[in-house]
Protein backbone atom coordinates (compact mmCIF):
# COMPACT_ATOMS: atom_id res chain seq x y z
CA UNK A 1 0.00 0.00 0.00
CA UNK A 2 1.14 3.07 -1.07
CA UNK A 3 1.90 6.41 1.35
CA UNK A 4 -1.16 8.41 0.31
CA UNK A 5 -2.92 4.50 0.37
CA UNK A 6 -2.16 4.39 3.98
CA UNK A 7 -2.52 7.96 4.89
CA UNK A 8 -6.04 8.40 3.37
CA UNK A 9 -7.58 4.57 4.72
CA UNK A 10 -6.35 6.18 8.60
CA UNK A 11 -7.97 9.28 8.03
CA UNK A 12 -11.41 7.91 6.29
CA UNK A 13 -11.53 5.57 9.32
CA UNK A 14 -10.97 8.47 11.64
CA UNK A 15 -13.65 10.97 10.16
CA UNK A 16 -15.94 8.85 8.27
CA UNK A 17 -17.60 8.38 11.16
CA UNK A 18 -18.30 12.33 12.34
CA UNK A 19 -18.53 13.16 8.14
CA UNK A 20 -21.59 10.54 8.18
CA UNK A 21 -23.51 12.41 10.97
CA UNK A 22 -23.83 15.70 9.42
CA UNK A 23 -24.38 14.14 6.12
CA UNK A 24 -27.42 12.21 7.98
CA UNK A 25 -28.49 15.47 9.58
CA UNK A 26 -28.25 17.30 5.90
CA UNK A 27 -30.51 14.54 3.82
CA UNK A 28 -32.14 12.20 6.63
CA UNK A 29 -31.18 9.16 5.11
CA UNK A 30 -28.33 6.73 6.61
CA UNK A 31 -27.84 5.60 3.10
CA UNK A 32 -27.46 8.92 1.18
CA UNK A 33 -25.15 9.83 4.00
CA UNK A 34 -23.13 7.42 3.02
CA UNK A 35 -23.47 8.31 -0.82
CA UNK A 36 -22.52 11.83 -0.04
CA UNK A 37 -19.13 10.57 2.55
CA UNK A 38 -18.18 8.40 -0.11
CA UNK A 39 -18.45 10.75 -2.68
CA UNK A 40 -16.49 13.49 -1.04
CA UNK A 41 -13.56 10.75 0.54
CA UNK A 42 -13.14 9.46 -3.68
CA UNK A 43 -12.45 13.22 -4.12
CA UNK A 44 -10.44 13.51 -1.77
CA UNK A 45 -8.21 10.36 -3.16
CA UNK A 46 -7.79 12.47 -5.95
CA UNK A 47 -6.71 15.29 -4.65
CA UNK A 48 -4.87 13.99 -1.82
CA UNK A 49 -1.74 15.58 -2.41
CA UNK A 50 -3.03 18.84 -3.24
CA UNK A 51 -4.73 18.86 0.43
CA UNK A 52 -0.94 18.96 1.98
CA UNK A 53 -2.04 20.24 5.76
CA UNK A 54 -3.65 17.49 7.57
CA UNK A 55 -5.82 20.53 9.31
CA UNK A 56 -7.31 21.27 5.67
CA UNK A 57 -8.64 17.42 5.11
CA UNK A 58 -11.68 18.19 7.40
CA UNK A 59 -12.70 21.60 5.63
CA UNK A 60 -12.13 20.07 2.06
CA UNK A 61 -13.93 17.23 2.74
CA UNK A 62 -16.48 19.11 4.71
CA UNK A 63 -16.90 21.36 1.86
CA UNK A 64 -17.34 18.76 -1.11
CA UNK A 65 -20.00 17.26 0.97
CA UNK A 66 -21.86 20.20 1.74
CA UNK A 67 -21.80 21.01 -2.47
CA UNK A 68 -23.07 17.31 -3.52
CA UNK A 69 -25.83 17.57 -1.19
CA UNK A 70 -26.58 20.64 -2.54
CA UNK A 71 -26.06 19.78 -6.35
CA UNK A 72 -28.03 16.59 -5.49
CA UNK A 73 -31.39 18.97 -4.17
CA UNK A 74 -31.21 20.78 -7.22
CA UNK A 75 -31.25 17.57 -9.68
CA UNK A 76 -34.61 16.44 -7.83
CA UNK A 77 -33.08 13.87 -4.92
CA UNK A 78 -34.20 15.16 -2.32
CA UNK A 79 -38.19 15.49 -3.71
CA UNK A 80 -37.87 12.04 -4.32
CA UNK A 81 -36.85 10.81 -1.10
CA UNK A 82 -38.07 11.57 2.34
CA UNK A 83 -37.00 10.47 5.98
CA UNK A 84 -39.58 7.63 6.65
CA UNK A 85 -41.66 6.79 9.62
CA UNK A 86 -39.27 3.89 10.17
CA UNK A 87 -36.18 4.11 10.07
CA UNK A 88 -34.70 1.47 7.70
CA UNK A 89 -31.82 -0.16 9.50
CA UNK A 90 -33.94 0.71 12.67
CA UNK A 91 -37.18 -1.33 13.28
CA UNK A 92 -37.64 -1.10 16.76
CA UNK A 93 -38.70 2.55 17.92
CA UNK A 94 -36.95 4.21 20.40
CA UNK A 95 -37.63 7.06 23.48
CA UNK A 96 -37.67 9.87 21.74
CA UNK A 97 -37.67 8.75 18.38
CA UNK A 98 -40.80 10.93 17.36
CA UNK A 99 -39.06 14.05 18.28
CA UNK A 100 -36.15 13.53 16.51
CA UNK A 101 -38.47 12.26 12.88
CA UNK A 102 -40.35 15.36 14.01
CA UNK A 103 -37.02 17.46 13.79
CA UNK A 104 -35.87 15.55 10.30
CA UNK A 105 -39.39 15.82 8.78
CA UNK A 106 -38.73 19.83 9.56
CA UNK A 107 -35.26 20.02 8.34
CA UNK A 108 -36.01 18.51 5.05
CA UNK A 109 -39.09 21.27 4.27
CA UNK A 110 -35.72 23.57 4.52
CA UNK A 111 -34.56 24.78 1.49
CA UNK A 112 -31.44 22.68 1.07
CA UNK A 113 -29.03 25.66 1.24
CA UNK A 114 -30.91 26.84 4.28
CA UNK A 115 -30.53 23.49 5.52
CA UNK A 116 -26.55 23.39 5.01
CA UNK A 117 -26.61 26.83 6.86
CA UNK A 118 -28.49 25.56 9.77
CA UNK A 119 -25.84 21.84 9.92
CA UNK A 120 -22.92 23.82 9.75
CA UNK A 121 -23.76 26.63 12.21
CA UNK A 122 -25.44 24.77 14.63
CA UNK A 123 -24.14 21.09 14.14
CA UNK A 124 -20.59 21.63 13.30
CA UNK A 125 -20.21 25.20 15.40
CA UNK A 126 -18.87 26.44 12.40
CA UNK A 127 -18.42 30.26 11.93
CA UNK A 128 -20.07 32.31 10.12
CA UNK A 129 -17.55 33.27 7.96
CA UNK A 130 -16.13 29.63 8.11
CA UNK A 131 -19.60 28.67 6.86
CA UNK A 132 -19.44 31.42 4.27
CA UNK A 133 -16.43 29.76 2.98
CA UNK A 134 -17.76 26.62 2.91
CA UNK A 135 -20.95 27.50 1.00
CA UNK A 136 -19.46 30.29 -1.08
CA UNK A 137 -21.43 33.06 0.05
CA UNK A 138 -21.47 36.18 1.87
CA UNK A 139 -21.47 36.35 5.93
CA UNK A 140 -24.96 38.34 4.79
CA UNK A 141 -25.85 35.48 3.18
CA UNK A 142 -25.26 33.26 6.23
CA UNK A 143 -26.99 35.58 8.62
CA UNK A 144 -30.15 35.91 6.60
CA UNK A 145 -30.41 32.20 5.57
CA UNK A 146 -29.72 30.74 9.23
CA UNK A 147 -32.51 33.19 10.30
CA UNK A 148 -34.56 31.85 8.10
CA UNK A 149 -33.99 28.65 8.23
CA UNK A 150 -34.83 28.73 11.97
CA UNK A 151 -37.77 30.39 11.59
CA UNK A 152 -38.86 27.80 9.24
CA UNK A 153 -38.19 25.42 11.60
CA UNK A 154 -39.87 27.20 14.57
CA UNK A 155 -42.80 27.33 11.96
CA UNK A 156 -42.71 23.46 10.78
CA UNK A 157 -42.27 22.50 14.47
CA UNK A 158 -44.95 23.86 16.07
CA UNK A 159 -47.75 23.08 13.04
CA UNK A 160 -46.64 19.70 13.85
CA UNK A 161 -47.14 20.30 17.71
CA UNK A 162 -50.20 21.83 16.84
CA UNK A 163 -51.48 18.64 14.47
CA UNK A 164 -50.66 16.52 17.43
CA UNK B 1 -37.12 27.32 17.93
CA UNK B 2 -34.15 29.23 19.10
CA UNK B 3 -30.57 28.20 17.69
CA UNK B 4 -30.04 26.14 21.10
CA UNK B 5 -32.93 25.04 20.88
CA UNK B 6 -31.99 23.48 17.73
CA UNK B 7 -28.56 22.40 18.97
CA UNK B 8 -30.11 20.14 21.51
CA UNK B 9 -32.68 18.93 18.88
CA UNK B 10 -30.01 17.79 16.51
CA UNK B 11 -28.22 16.13 19.14
CA UNK B 12 -30.81 14.25 20.38
CA UNK B 13 -31.57 13.01 16.80
CA UNK B 14 -27.65 12.11 16.53
CA UNK B 15 -27.70 9.67 19.61
CA UNK B 16 -29.78 7.54 17.79
CA UNK B 17 -27.32 4.15 17.28
CA UNK B 18 -25.94 4.89 13.23
CA UNK B 19 -25.33 1.47 10.90
CA UNK B 20 -22.21 0.03 11.18
CA UNK B 21 -18.93 2.27 10.56
CA UNK B 22 -18.01 2.38 6.62
CA UNK B 23 -14.91 0.38 5.49
CA UNK B 24 -12.08 2.26 4.82
CA UNK B 25 -10.89 -0.58 2.49
CA UNK B 26 -14.23 -0.22 0.23
CA UNK B 27 -13.25 4.10 -0.08
CA UNK B 28 -9.99 3.52 -0.34
CA UNK B 29 -11.13 1.23 -3.89
CA UNK B 30 -13.40 4.06 -5.19
CA UNK B 31 -10.80 6.38 -5.05
CA UNK B 32 -8.22 4.12 -6.52
CA UNK B 33 -10.78 3.59 -9.20
CA UNK B 34 -11.99 7.24 -9.42
CA UNK B 35 -8.12 7.92 -10.07
CA UNK B 36 -7.88 5.06 -12.73
CA UNK B 37 -10.82 6.80 -14.35
CA UNK B 38 -8.97 10.00 -14.87
CA UNK B 39 -5.97 8.22 -15.91
CA UNK B 40 -8.07 6.35 -18.76
CA UNK B 41 -9.44 9.17 -19.76
CA UNK B 42 -6.01 11.32 -20.05
CA UNK B 43 -4.80 7.98 -21.99
CA UNK B 44 -8.35 7.41 -24.43
CA UNK B 45 -6.68 11.15 -25.31
CA UNK B 46 -3.19 10.09 -25.93
CA UNK B 47 -4.06 7.11 -27.63
CA UNK B 48 -6.48 9.52 -29.82
CA UNK B 49 -4.14 11.93 -30.87
CA UNK B 50 -1.45 8.65 -31.88
CA UNK B 51 -4.00 7.28 -33.94
CA UNK B 52 -4.72 9.99 -35.54
CA UNK B 53 -1.20 11.44 -36.10
CA UNK B 54 -0.26 7.86 -37.74
CA UNK B 55 -3.53 7.77 -40.03
CA UNK B 56 -2.09 11.38 -41.45
CA UNK B 57 1.46 10.17 -41.61
CA UNK B 58 0.59 6.91 -43.44
CA UNK B 59 -1.62 8.35 -45.39
CA UNK B 60 0.54 10.95 -47.11
CA UNK B 61 3.28 9.13 -46.38
CA UNK B 62 5.20 11.51 -44.50
CA UNK B 63 8.00 10.95 -42.30
CA UNK B 64 7.62 12.36 -38.85
CA UNK B 65 11.43 13.76 -38.41
CA UNK B 66 12.57 12.68 -34.67
CA UNK B 67 10.43 9.89 -34.30
CA UNK B 68 12.68 7.25 -35.87
CA UNK B 69 14.02 4.80 -32.78
CA UNK B 70 11.94 6.76 -30.01
CA UNK B 71 9.10 7.74 -27.90
CA UNK B 72 7.47 10.88 -28.27
CA UNK B 73 7.90 12.38 -24.86
CA UNK B 74 4.06 11.63 -23.90
CA UNK B 75 4.47 8.41 -25.44
CA UNK B 76 6.98 6.68 -22.84
CA UNK B 77 4.80 8.14 -19.45
CA UNK B 78 1.94 7.34 -21.03
CA UNK B 79 2.40 4.00 -22.12
CA UNK B 80 1.16 0.92 -19.89
CA UNK B 81 3.51 -1.63 -18.64
CA UNK B 82 3.49 -4.29 -20.79
CA UNK B 83 1.20 -3.32 -22.96
CA UNK B 84 0.37 -5.61 -25.87
CA UNK B 85 1.84 -5.11 -29.44
CA UNK B 86 -0.90 -3.26 -31.54
CA UNK B 87 -2.03 -6.21 -33.84
CA UNK B 88 -4.73 -6.08 -36.78
CA UNK B 89 -5.16 -2.85 -36.09
CA UNK B 90 -5.89 -3.24 -32.24
CA UNK B 91 -4.52 -0.36 -29.87
CA UNK B 92 -2.55 -0.90 -27.18
CA UNK B 93 -4.42 -0.95 -23.84
CA UNK B 94 -4.49 2.91 -21.93
CA UNK B 95 -3.35 3.70 -18.86
CA UNK B 96 -5.68 2.57 -16.16
CA UNK B 97 -6.73 -0.61 -18.16
CA UNK B 98 -7.25 -4.23 -16.44
CA UNK B 99 -4.44 -6.51 -16.91
CA UNK B 100 -4.59 -9.54 -19.35
CA UNK B 101 -5.42 -11.21 -16.03
CA UNK B 102 -8.38 -9.57 -15.27
CA UNK B 103 -7.34 -7.66 -12.46
CA UNK B 104 -8.80 -4.57 -11.90
CA UNK B 105 -6.84 -3.46 -8.84
CA UNK B 106 -3.72 -3.64 -10.69
CA UNK B 107 -3.80 -0.22 -12.78
CA UNK B 108 -1.22 0.00 -15.36
CA UNK B 109 0.38 3.60 -14.22
CA UNK B 110 2.77 5.95 -16.67
CA UNK B 111 6.36 4.66 -16.61
CA UNK B 112 8.82 5.82 -13.43
CA UNK B 113 12.40 6.67 -14.19
CA UNK B 114 13.26 3.36 -13.78
CA UNK B 115 10.94 1.57 -16.44
CA UNK B 116 8.65 0.56 -13.73
CA UNK B 117 4.74 1.67 -13.13
CA UNK B 118 4.13 4.22 -10.84
CA UNK B 119 2.45 3.35 -7.86
CA UNK B 120 -0.52 5.31 -8.10
CA UNK B 121 -0.73 8.87 -9.86
CA UNK B 122 2.33 10.63 -8.78
CA UNK B 123 5.61 9.91 -11.01
CA UNK B 124 9.05 9.03 -8.25
CA UNK B 125 11.24 9.36 -10.73
CA UNK B 126 11.74 9.64 -14.20
CA UNK B 127 11.07 13.47 -16.55
CA UNK B 128 8.57 14.19 -14.67
CA UNK B 129 9.50 13.85 -10.86
CA UNK B 130 12.28 16.04 -12.45
CA UNK B 131 9.84 18.94 -14.01
CA UNK B 132 8.17 18.89 -9.73
CA UNK B 133 11.41 18.77 -8.43
CA UNK B 134 12.69 21.97 -10.99
CA UNK B 135 9.47 23.88 -9.88
CA UNK B 136 10.25 23.66 -6.08
CA UNK B 137 14.19 24.94 -7.02
CA UNK B 138 12.31 27.72 -8.91
CA UNK B 139 9.88 28.26 -6.06
CA UNK B 140 12.82 28.62 -3.55
CA UNK B 141 14.43 30.63 -6.35
CA UNK B 142 12.09 33.58 -5.91
CA UNK B 143 11.73 33.79 -1.90
CA UNK B 144 11.97 37.65 -0.95
CA UNK B 145 15.44 38.97 0.27
CA UNK B 146 15.06 38.81 3.96
CA UNK B 147 13.29 35.52 4.06
CA UNK B 148 14.77 32.10 4.57
CA UNK B 149 13.47 28.60 3.44
CA UNK B 150 14.09 26.34 6.27
CA UNK B 151 14.60 22.36 5.60
CA UNK B 152 13.39 19.69 7.53
CA UNK B 153 10.67 18.04 9.30
CA UNK B 154 9.08 19.54 12.21
CA UNK B 155 7.12 17.83 15.05
CA UNK B 156 4.14 17.67 12.71
CA UNK B 157 6.31 15.08 10.42
CA UNK B 158 5.39 17.00 7.30
CA UNK B 159 8.51 18.37 5.32
CA UNK B 160 9.02 21.81 5.20
CA UNK B 161 10.13 21.59 1.48
CA UNK B 162 7.69 20.04 -0.69
CA UNK B 163 7.59 18.50 -4.80
CA UNK B 164 5.43 16.51 -6.58
CA UNK B 165 4.33 15.19 -10.42
CA UNK B 166 0.85 14.20 -10.61
CA UNK B 167 -0.59 12.18 -13.84
CA UNK B 168 -4.01 14.08 -14.50
CA UNK B 169 -6.79 14.07 -17.22
CA UNK B 170 -10.08 14.72 -16.73
CA UNK B 171 -10.28 16.27 -20.65
CA UNK B 172 -8.98 14.81 -23.74
CA UNK B 173 -5.07 14.79 -23.69
CA UNK B 174 -2.26 13.46 -21.04
CA UNK B 175 -1.83 16.57 -18.76
CA UNK B 176 0.47 16.40 -15.65
CA UNK B 177 0.05 18.98 -12.75
CA UNK B 178 3.32 20.01 -10.89
CA UNK B 179 3.21 20.90 -7.22
CA UNK B 180 6.26 22.49 -4.72
CA UNK B 181 5.61 24.58 -1.51
CA UNK B 182 8.34 25.96 0.32
CA UNK B 183 8.22 26.70 3.76
CA UNK B 184 9.45 30.56 4.25
CA UNK B 185 10.31 32.59 7.65
CA UNK B 186 10.80 35.62 9.06
CA UNK B 187 11.71 36.87 12.56
CA UNK B 188 10.81 33.39 14.38
CA UNK B 189 7.10 33.24 11.94
CA UNK B 190 6.64 30.99 8.96
CA UNK B 191 4.30 30.72 6.18
CA UNK B 192 4.72 29.23 2.88
CA UNK B 193 4.89 30.13 -0.60
CA UNK B 194 3.30 27.54 -3.08
CA UNK B 195 4.12 27.11 -7.13
CA UNK B 196 1.32 24.61 -9.16
CA UNK B 197 1.69 24.35 -12.95
CA UNK B 198 -0.54 21.92 -14.81
CA UNK B 199 0.60 21.30 -18.35
CA UNK B 200 -1.38 21.90 -21.60
CA UNK B 201 -4.52 19.96 -22.55
CA UNK B 202 -5.90 20.88 -18.79
CA UNK B 203 -9.20 21.78 -19.04
CA UNK B 204 -9.10 24.98 -16.99
CA UNK B 205 -10.28 28.17 -17.80
CA UNK B 206 -9.09 30.64 -19.77
CA UNK B 207 -10.68 33.90 -17.87
CA UNK B 208 -8.01 35.46 -15.56
CA UNK B 209 -10.62 34.94 -12.43
CA UNK B 210 -12.11 31.71 -13.61
CA UNK B 211 -8.77 30.35 -13.35
CA UNK B 212 -7.89 31.58 -10.33
CA UNK B 213 -11.44 30.48 -8.55
CA UNK B 214 -10.57 26.63 -10.15
CA UNK B 215 -7.66 26.88 -8.00
CA UNK B 216 -8.34 24.09 -5.03
CA UNK B 217 -11.53 25.02 -5.73
CA UNK B 218 -11.51 27.36 -3.19
CA UNK B 219 -13.36 30.14 -4.90
CA UNK B 220 -13.31 33.74 -3.73
CA UNK B 221 -12.92 37.22 -4.31
CA UNK B 222 -10.70 38.09 -7.34
CA UNK B 223 -9.10 40.93 -9.44
CA UNK B 224 -7.43 41.14 -12.17
CA UNK B 225 -4.28 42.48 -12.32
CA UNK B 226 -2.36 43.52 -15.44
CA UNK B 227 1.81 42.17 -16.13
CA UNK B 228 2.84 43.57 -19.06
CA UNK B 229 0.28 42.46 -21.48
CA UNK B 230 -0.82 39.67 -19.42
CA UNK B 231 -3.32 39.69 -17.40
CA UNK B 232 -3.61 37.63 -13.66
CA UNK B 233 -6.37 36.38 -11.59
CA UNK B 234 -5.92 37.35 -8.05
CA UNK B 235 -7.73 36.18 -5.36
CA UNK B 236 -7.22 37.00 -1.36
CA UNK B 237 -8.99 34.03 0.00
CA UNK B 238 -11.62 34.84 3.31
CA UNK B 239 -13.46 33.11 5.64
CA UNK B 240 -12.95 29.11 7.06
CA UNK B 241 -10.72 27.71 4.04
CA UNK B 242 -7.15 28.81 5.47
CA UNK B 243 -5.37 26.60 3.47
CA UNK B 244 -4.01 29.25 1.25
CA UNK B 245 -4.21 33.13 2.07
CA UNK B 246 -3.62 34.60 -1.66
CA UNK B 247 -2.91 33.77 -4.89
CA UNK B 248 -2.43 34.58 -8.50
CA UNK B 249 -2.97 32.77 -11.92
CA UNK B 250 -2.42 32.84 -14.96
CA UNK B 251 -2.57 30.67 -18.28
CA UNK B 252 0.32 30.87 -21.08
CA UNK B 253 -0.80 31.10 -24.91
CA UNK B 254 0.48 27.62 -25.12
CA UNK B 255 -2.39 26.62 -22.27
CA UNK B 256 0.16 25.87 -19.64
CA UNK B 257 -1.30 26.99 -16.43
CA UNK B 258 0.37 28.73 -13.56
CA UNK B 259 -0.99 29.39 -10.11
CA UNK B 260 1.53 31.19 -6.82
CA UNK B 261 0.14 31.61 -4.03
CA UNK B 262 1.00 32.32 -0.76
CA UNK B 263 -0.13 31.13 3.09
CA UNK B 264 0.47 33.06 6.52
CA UNK B 265 0.75 29.06 7.84
CA UNK B 266 3.34 27.14 7.15
CA UNK B 267 2.01 23.88 5.84
CA UNK B 268 3.25 21.97 9.18
CA UNK B 269 0.08 24.11 10.02
CA UNK B 270 -0.05 21.62 12.98
CA UNK B 271 3.56 22.48 14.47
CA UNK B 272 4.57 25.26 16.98
CA UNK B 273 6.00 27.35 13.97
CA UNK B 274 3.82 30.90 14.28
CA UNK B 275 2.31 32.11 11.28
CA UNK B 276 3.09 35.28 9.69
CA UNK B 277 1.73 38.53 10.84
CA UNK B 278 1.95 39.63 6.94
CA UNK B 279 2.53 37.63 3.50
CA UNK B 280 5.76 37.47 1.81
CA UNK B 281 4.55 39.16 -1.56
CA UNK B 282 2.81 41.65 -2.43
CA UNK B 283 0.11 41.41 -5.25
CA UNK B 284 1.52 42.63 -7.66
CA UNK B 285 4.69 40.87 -7.20
CA UNK B 286 2.20 37.82 -6.58
CA UNK B 287 0.94 38.35 -9.90
CA UNK B 288 4.07 39.00 -11.67
CA UNK B 289 5.50 36.13 -10.51
CA UNK B 290 2.61 33.81 -12.24
CA UNK B 291 3.45 35.35 -15.74
CA UNK B 292 7.44 34.26 -15.40
CA UNK B 293 9.16 31.67 -17.60
CA UNK B 294 10.80 30.19 -14.87
CA UNK B 295 7.34 28.59 -13.71
CA UNK B 296 6.38 28.13 -17.85
CA UNK B 297 7.03 24.03 -17.11
CA UNK B 298 5.86 21.80 -19.60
Amino acid sequence: MSDRDTAFAEYFAARSGAMRGTAFLLCGDWHRAEDLVQTAFTKLYTHWHRVVRHEALDPYVRKVLIRTFIDDGRRGWWRRERPQETPVDHPAAQAGTDDRLMLMQALAAVPPRQRAVLVLRYWEDMSVEQTAAVLSCSTGTVKSQAARGLGALRTLMSHSVTAE
Amino acid sequence: MNENDLRDAMRATMNITPPPEMESAAALAAGRRAVRRRATLAAAGTTTAVLVVTALAVNSGLHLSGSGGGDAPWAGPGRPSAAPTAVDGSLPAPIGTPSAAGDDTKPSWPLDGDGQPQHDATARSGERYEQGKKLLQEVLAVVPEGWSAPVGKPDDEIPLRYHQAQVEGDLAGSTWGYLATATVAKDGRSGQLLAEVHTKNNGLPAEPCALARKFWDMGGACEVLTVGNAKVGVVSAGGGDQRIDQWAAYRHADGIVVYVAQSRVAQNGTSTLKPLKELPLSKPELAALAVKDRFHLS
